[in-house]
């Protein structure tokens, strides 16, 4: 492992009594052996160009003997190669644990091949061996990920005098000097590296989802330096009330962070008039309140830490009631050394278990058009698999973190756990055995010891072989089971619309190894399909997708995730959320991006709208 | 600055009424005749009034003819352009005027603009030799066009300081290598014509159009309503609001933030280091030169060469950021553009206490909001609306140029509604949804209860009703 240096929160609390020692920590993150200046890795390249300021940043080279024993160079707002070593520090911390989380290297989404031109060649997709960073590519209050560039774009801009106490008015703030930002915006290139369609607002869930998902990456990151953690549990002593204590210590994280406002109101605000901190209180209608992504997301967000919390009370009851007699009542005065260490240790162990489920829940989502009922159900079905029985609680604290803040799947007949898994998939023993044969002709090497752009290309192999024997003629009615239909010039009529059914396209076949506490290990094959409806007169796309997932020990499929385009929720509902979100484009005075559409960066637009702190 | 701006109007309906007694000078004996008649009922033939939408494409030019009691027309042309975006729009423009000067037979009695964009003026410029066959008895314009109004000159320099901002960082756009990006950019201010022709200027040749000696009339709408000669029709301007903040508010809702609200010389939009890298200032660079090299040193810089400027391996093309630093151009041209569209001439025609032809321009929502306090004798703005039969739609269907409630929901009597819209082209031109369909719905909705109808240009009716004529030209309606 290499250890650098990097900022905990974000340079603007440097000068904060309140969290002097606390604000900068040194992390671990994997060896590169062939890490060079910039750093250019496996993963990343960081290159600090700033056209703005027509000036470049020469890249630092962390390999270097002085770096290298130093555990990197210190932290420095005024020094471009320490903004350098911290997105690299940061960014690779994240995708070490998406790595842990799903059992296998993570790639980034392939980008579109363009002609002399500027058209996508289709069908060619160029495999993008490095995501790259701009530390300074904007000046303005934003970052975000490209996925047109494969790129993040860090801003910096001066501070104004009304923005907080801490910092001098005038002065350069960097986003890439804060952890929660980078962590943010790595965690949207992760999951487009998985779920590319999840640009797509083929329903108000879709943007929110990417948003949420970003925001509780990064919020329970912070809960894996150790010194954070103890830090914000001791100081916070004061109201030892469980969910307040973690409640601020998000909102603290949340804060420095000064981007996500909506999260830190989704879980709780401070009176301004008392100065006290009080929990929000989650609603049924909390779900439906807004179909902005931003509130939308914060909903999400919301019910993973509600459910943390919840996990976390019952983890640390017992070393309350032993520090206490029994009573559950602390006496006066800072708590004890040894209860504070103990109750950080469970913060940090549950809040690892929580962000695990959340990873691991993206290999069991529909490839298209996700809602969060559907995310609800993949964290159930994802854990239930590695941990057959549930008996500390955790998919339950889900379940009714979920349910109060009313998020209910469609389709489910009951708000359960066996309810709520992924149905076993409707398939006779014939085309069970059909499908055992043709995943036993695929070549399935990829794992964290693999070689990442092999990994790419037997997943790209794989999804051909896959289509191949999926279109021919005698996997017909297994295809319609999987909710698709052939390809068609004239099919039946889709949601009252005449269009062209385009053939199917198999977006993805990777393994997913993962060991569980009780030793078992269990490996999926996750083969991703997806079909789209051209809808007359402007081909306006509508997308209909099925995740398989594939027992490798039985070679067996376990689930089949549909989104049926004909289903109760399938086109109908997408022509109603792009009629909402063209609307709400042109409220804002941009062009509404339909699904396909190359757009002017997403998240960059995404971010702009963001309210800020 | 109020009293002072009152006194301004004053002058202004003075200059009218001058301008109007002169020409009754003319015809003195039509004017007195007219002075009587106060019915309300239609002239000859059933018609009262006959207005001619043309369909070059997206852009105004409306021709609408208002019938005297002697039978002749009083004749106003209401704008005259097409966007920028349009194939052979010279072409299409002359045709438009042509057809102008032969219908009303080289005279109109007023010249309306609503305001400085191309797709309102380009054709002033495009089919100068035309239009100079066309006679002019006044030009009518805003008060944002009158220099010696205070608001009016605060609002210009803003606008001029917005300008200057979206052209440099279209510049550095263009510099960056991205210059239909940069074309873009100065395409969504319809400042500049195709061939790089200023708005200003075809507007200023429009305005040069008044007889010789007089100044084009500067509406307000605390001004007295004009009184057509020879008719019981009387003209309402209802806008633009003489307010700043009326005319900075372009959007609907308060959902979003008020970005769009804020000052329009680009420090609202524009953050400050955007501005200064604008301006060559070096001062928000942000890390000592000793830590720094130049962009052109880096060039030769191995490094950099291999990642940034001409990287193995991987294809070249769009991975740098030369110019993600001025993605806030486009929020900026965008927000000059809708402030410039609130700045339009609302026009209202009303016959004899009965019906209203509104004609909108491309007022947005501050501009709207503004009619509902108006109050001139006997008459009120929302008073207007509720009588309001023939609505000229605002900025070609977009979402914030046709209020709701304070809006189309009031004009009950609503019977046809015209779009003068090409989608095609506003979508090259990046202009969003326009016709938003949403609107185009209810619209139709309103228009068909009252069994009339709504019309866009760019697509032909399936079928018309009785009283309107549709031709490749124009539709024409007759109320």
């Amino acid at each position: 492992m290499r250890r650098l240096r990097i900022f905990a929160y974000d340079p603007s609390l440097q000068t904060d009594p309140l969290m002097f020692g606390v604000n900068e920590a040194t992390v671990a993150v994997p060896w590169e052996v062939d890490l060079a200046p910039g750093p250019v890795g496996e993963y990343l390249e960081v290159v600090d160009v700033d056209p703005a300021s027509r000036r470049c940043y020469p890249p630092v080279d962390l390999d270097h003997p002085h770096i290298l024993t130093e555990d990197g160079l210190a932290p420095s707002a005024a020094n471009p190669q320490f903004h350098q070593q911290m997105v690299y520090a940061v960014a690779m911390r994240t995708i070490a644990r998406f790595e842990r989380a799903l059992g296998r290297k993570a790639l980034w989404a392939a980008r579109p091949v363009r002609d002399d031109g500027g058209n996508v060649v289709k069908g060619a997709d160029a495999y993008v061996q490095r995501l790259r960073i701009y530390p300074h590519a904007l000046r303005e209050e934003n970052a975000y990920y490209s996925s047109d560039k494969m790129a993040l774009l860090f801003g910096y801009f001066r501070a104004r005098g009304e923005d907080t106490a801490q910092t001098l008015p005038g002065s350069q703030v960097f986003c890439a000097l804060s952890n929660d930002i980078i962590a943010h915006e790595t965690t949207h290139a992760l999951l487009d590296g998985l779920h590319p369609r999840f640009q797509e607002e083929t329903n108000p869930d879709v943007l929110a989802f990417h948003e949420a998902f970003a925001d509780i990456v990064a919020l329970f990151q912070h809960f894996t330096i150790p010194e954070a953690v103890l830090h914000q549990i001791r100081h916070t002593r004061g109201d030892l009330e469980q969910e307040n204590l973690l409640g601020q210590l998000a909102v603290q994280f949340g804060f420095a962070s000064g981007m996500h406002g909506a999260l830190r109101s989704a879980i709780g605000a401070t009176d301004p008039n008392t100065g006290q901190w009080s929990k929000a209180k989650p609603t049924r209608e909390d779900y439906t309140a807004s179909d902005e992504p931003h509130a939308r997301g914060a909903v999400l967000v919301s019910a993973v830490f509600a459910a943390f919390v919840t996990i976390y009370r019952a983890r640390s009851a017992d070393l309350i009631r032993l520090a206490t007699n029994g009573t559950g009542v602390l006496p006066a005065g800072e708590i004890s050394h040894d209860l504070a260490g103990r109750l950080a240790g469970e913060a940090a162990k549950v809040a690892d278990q929580v962000l695990n489920m959340c990873i691991r829940a993206l290999d069991y989502c529909p490839p298209v058009d996700v809602t969060f009922g559907d995310y609800l159900r993949a964290i159930i079905t994802a854990d239930r698999d590695l941990v057959p029985l549930d008996d500390r609680g955790y998919r339950v604290a889900f379940i009714s973190a979920f349910r109060d803040r009313g998020i209910f799947p469609t389709n489910v007949a009951h708000l359960a756990e066996d309810s709520l898994v992924w149905e076993t998939p409707p398939l006779s023993s014939d085309h069970q055995k059909a499908l055992s044969q043709a995943v036993e002709i695929l070549n399935l090497q990829w794992s964290l010891n693999s070689d990442r752009r092999a990994a790419y290309s037997s997943s790209r192999a794989n999804a051909r072989i896959v289509r191949d024997w999926l279109i021919q003629p005698a996997q017909q009615t297994l295809l319609r089971d999987m909710g698709f239909e052939p390809e068609s010039k004239n099919p039946k009529p889709l949601a009252g619309m005449s269009g062209e059914m385009q053939p199917i396209e198999v977006h993805s076949v990777r393994p997913s190894r993962r060991t569980a506490p009780d030793g078992n290990s269990s490996a999926m094959l996750v083969v991703e399909i997806t079909q789209t409806f051209r809808a007359d007169p402007d081909h306006a796309r509508y997308r209909g997708g099925c995740t398989v997932l594939v027992d490798l020990n039985t070679n067996e499929a376990r689930y089949i995730i549909r989104k049926w385009l004909r289903g109760v929720v399938g086109a109908n509902t997408q022509k109603e959320a792009r009629l909402v979100a063209a609307v709400r484009a042109a409220e804002r005075g941009m062009r509404y991006a339909a699904p396909g559409d190359r757009a002017r960066e997403p998240f960059a637009l995404l971010h702009r709208g963001a309210p800020r702190s | 600055m109020h009293k002072k701006t009152t006194r301004a109007g004053r002058a202004a309906v003075a200059r009218a009424k001058y301008a109007a007694s002169k020409r009754s000078r003319k015809h003195p004996v039509r004017t007195a005749q007219r002075r009587v008649q106060r019915t309300g009922v239609p002239a000859a033939a059933g018609r009262r009034a006959t207005i001619r939408v043309y369909r070059h494409g997206l852009g105004d030019c409306i021709l609408v003819r208002l019938k005297r009691s002697n039978g002749s027309d009083f004749t106003i042309l209401i704008d005259c352009g097409v966007a920028v975006a349009t194939q052979d729009a010279a072409d299409k423009m002359k045709r438009v005027l042509e057809d102008v000067v032969q219908t009303t037979k080289g005279r109109v009695d007023v010249l309306a603009v609503t305001h400085e964009h191309w797709d309102h003026v380009s054709g002033f410029s495009q089919a100068k030799d035309v239009l100079a066959r066309l006679e002019v008895g006044e030009v009518w314009v805003a008060w944002t066009e009158d220099e010696t109004d205070d608001l009016a000159k605060s609002l210009r320099k803003d606008h001029d300081q917005a300008v200057a901002a979206v052209t440099a960082s279209a510049q550095a756009v263009a510099m960056a290598g991205s210059p239909d990006r940069a074309q873009g950019l100065l395409d969504v201010l319809g400042l500049l014509g195709a061939a790089g022709e200023k708005t200003k200027a075809a507007l200023d040749i429009a305005k040069a159009k008044v007889p010789k000696g007089q100044k084009p009339r500067y509406w307000r709408p605390t001004d007295r309503p004009f009184q057509v000669p020879g008719t019981d029709i009387r003209i309402f301007a209802l806008g633009p609001p003489h307010d700043l903040a009326l005319i900075r508010k372009t959007l609907p809702s308060k959902s979003h933030p008020e970005t769009f609200e804020l000052a329009l010389d680009g420090r609202g939009i524009f953050p400050l280091g955007v501005k200064s890298a604008l301006d060559f200032c070096d001062e928000d660079v942000p890390f000592a030169d000793r830590w720094t090299i130049s962009l052109e040193q880096a060039r030769a810089v191995p490094f950099f060469q291999t990642h940034y400027w001409s990287p193995l391996g991987e294809s070249a093309d769009g991975r740098r950021i030369d110019s993600d630093w001025l993605g806030l151009a486009d929020d900026l041209a965008l927000a000059l553009q809708s402030a410039t569209n609130n700045t339009s001439l609302v026009l209202a025609i009303e016959f004899g206490g009965g019906d209203v032809l509104l004609f909108a321009g491309d007022a947005q929502v501050g501009n709207w909001l503004s009619w509902q306090n108006l109050k001139w004798p006997n008459m009120t703005g929302p008073d207007l609306l509720a009588r309001t039969v023939f609505y000229k739609v605002g900025h070609h269907g977009s979402h914030n140029a046709t209020l709701r409630e304070k809006g189309l929901e009031m004009m009950t009597k609503l019977r046809i509604a015209v779009i003068p819209v090409d989608q095609k082209v506003a979508i090259k031109m990046r202009w969003g949804a326009m016709p938003l369909e949403s609107l185009v719905a209810a619209l139709s909705k309103q228009t068909e209860r009252n069994n009339g109808q709504t019309l866009r240009t760019d697509i032909p009716p399936k079928r018309t009703i009785n009283g309107v004529t549709a031709t490749d030209l124009y539709y024409e309606m007759a109320v």
